[in-house]
């Protein structure tokens, strides 16, 4: 399943999610920025970013994958794969001091 | 952990249990100590009006379900894990699949939690707390996402 393995430089300028969630976001993000949760924002903000070819070339890189994936899926009827490499980390490691706003 | 839907559905069939009893148990394992943090809204008692009033013959009768945040329930906001949309206009209808359960006779006991804008799969969110992972009952681990709530309900083994 090698082209998984692509995914990350592919995704490496934001991924279409950012660019789609910025286009919604912007005029929120003006008003409302701080209400966000930082994280969140962060990963919305890269795609105000994104640049125009930049956002072409993943159209295009995304068609290309697709193609590999087909190929390399072939013969195959099911794919079953878990669904995150490693154990879950605790929460206090990913978000200190953040676990709750309203307490 | 409690039957899952079908079985809870057979034992009624059977008249082991009722519309009541399956509602109840549902709302106490959604506030269980493992499900602090898994709803966002709940309706409990709108659950148990909706519950009183159902046609028997619906293949959902008398149990419950939730939904994700994102999900429109008319008449209420849909944040999406949010607080800067808490307060957004409600919305005018239900989003077809929650149409659809409740069309068969389902009870809406709440809405569940998930990473803000659903824009992540480790399932933290700063706003409504972040439901621990249901394997470890030591150590407060990420539940994954963005259906955190979601996945916290199942693997705890309520609706």
């Amino acid at each position: 399943m090698s082209p998984l393995a692509d995914l990350p430089a592919i995704n490496a300028t934001g991924g279409f999610s950012a660019p789609e969630a910025y286009a919604w976001h912007r005029l929120l993000l003006e008003r409302s920025g701080a209400g966000y949760d930082p994280r969140v924002a962060q990963r919305i903000l890269k795609g105000a970013t994104m640049k125009a070819d930049e956002y072409l070339d993943l159209v295009r890189a995304r068609c290309a994958w697709i193609a590999r994936m087909e190929a390399a899926l072939q013969g195959f009827d099911a794919v079953l794969s878990p669904t995150a490499p490693i154990t879950a980390p605790a929460i206090a490691s990913v978000a200190p001091g953040a676990t709750c706003r309203s307490g | 952990m409690h039957p899952d839907l079908h079985a809870a559905r057979l034992a009624i069939e059977a008249g082991t249990s009722d519309a009541r009893t399956e509602i109840e148990h549902a709302i106490l394992a959604a506030q269980a100590a493992a499900n602090r943090h898994t709803f966002t809204r709940t309706l409990f008692d709108e659950a148990r009006r909706e519950a009183a009033t159902v046609d028997r013959a619906l293949p959902l009768a008398d149990l419950a379900f939730s939904v994700k945040d994102l999900f429109d329930v008319a008449n209420q906001p849909t944040p999406a894990g949010s607080v800067v949309l808490a307060h957004a206009p409600a919305a005018t209808a239900d989003a077809p699949a929650v149409a659809r359960l409740r069309a068969a006779g389902g009870a809406l006991i709440g809405r569940t939690n998930t990473t803000e804008f659903a824009f992540s799969g480790v399932g933290v969110n700063p706003n409504h707390g972040t439901p621990a992972n249901a394997s470890d009952p030591v150590t407060p681990r990420i539940p994954g996402g963005s259906s955190s709530g979601g996945a916290v309900s199942v693997a705890t083994g309520q609706p």
